[in-house]
């Protein structure tokens, strides 16, 4: 009898339409990190200017807290300076008005060198992609730098934590050596170099 | 062209009559109108830096830097009313 309808569901075509799942580089590598962290791993509300659609941020990182401590600490003397005029009164020759003044201007000084240091340190960014590594720099507020290298073109890592600080804090620096002419990119006091560096490795495979 | 003449005089007469505190008023003020620049600079910064990357805390980051621009423009008006 001939044969008037074959099923497409035979065993074969179903083992054919089936694929392998592949395993994803990102596997593993699950969100992490608040508003102001300094070890953001895929944020979900990042996005920097050359960023492609197909390219996702895989880590954003920032030098760690423990290197905002020392300007806490100036700020928080610049915050206290004035009440310490009562003890010394250095400014008590000038008129009222002109204290008073001086008191302002100090505070706006201080609210200047507060805003500068934090925008310092939360621009100063390192981003790994999916695609490449970025080191974003704003130097202070008149000097912007962007140093990138694909994840391809990356031959080589070095980290380096040094001190009792750091070992402490478990922050250091991470270089990464590429074979491409533009100079290496160093990710400077980050935290948590070592894991950097393996997610970094296994983007690259 | 006649520019008006000065005697020696007439000069240390003007210098004489000054007041120490109008001087210092007017360096204070000139001060703040340079810090008024830096101000707006910051919010210039400010922007540029959100171009380059935005991120979760950009309308806080906006909100600071204008209202350290306003502060130093009421600072300024405060310092030619109160001086």
């Amino acid at each position: 009898m001939p044969v008037l309808y074959e099923s497409p569901t035979k065993p074969e075509l179903i083992k054919k339409s089936i694929k392998k799942p592949k395993v994803s580089k990102l596997e593993g590598i699950l969100p992490q990190g608040g508003k102001l962290s300094a070890f953001l791993v895929r944020p979900a509300k990042a996005h920097f200017q050359t960023q492609e659609p197909s390219e996702e941020i895989i880590l954003l990182l920032r030098r760690h807290w423990v290197t905002n401590v020392r300007w806490i600490l100036i700020a928080i003397l610049m915050l206290a300076g004035p009440l310490c005029l009562h003890s010394f009164p250095l400014i008590a020759f000038l008129p009222g008005r002109f204290q008073i003044m001086a008191v302002i201007i100090w505070y706006l000084l201080t609210t200047a060198f507060i805003f500068e240091q934090f925008l310092s340190w939360y621009f100063n960014v390192y981003i790994v992609t999916n695609k490449r590594v970025i080191d974003l720099d704003f130097y202070n507020i008149l000097y912007y730098n962007q140093a990138q290298a694909d994840l391809k073109e990356i031959t080589d890592m070095n980290v380096t934590v040094s001190g009792v600080g750091r070992l402490f804090f478990n922050y250091g620096d991470l270089v990464i050596e590429t074979a491409a002419e533009a100079p290496n990119i160093e990710f400077s006091r980050v935290p948590n170099p070592r894991k950097v560096m393996q997610i970094i490795e296994k983007l690259k495979l | 062209m006649n520019m008006p003449k000065f005697s020696f005089d007439q000069i240390l007469r003007f210098v004489l009559s000054l007041n120490i505190w109008d001087i210092a008023k007017s360096f204070v003020l000139f001060g703040i109108l340079l810090y008024l620049i830096f101000a707006f600079v910051v919010v210039r910064q400010v922007n540029l830096m959100l171009d380059s990357l935005e991120v979760e805390l950009e309308g806080l980051i906006k909100f600071i830097a204008w209202l350290h621009l306003f502060l130093v423009i009421g600072v300024l008006v405060f310092g030619f009313i109160y001086l």
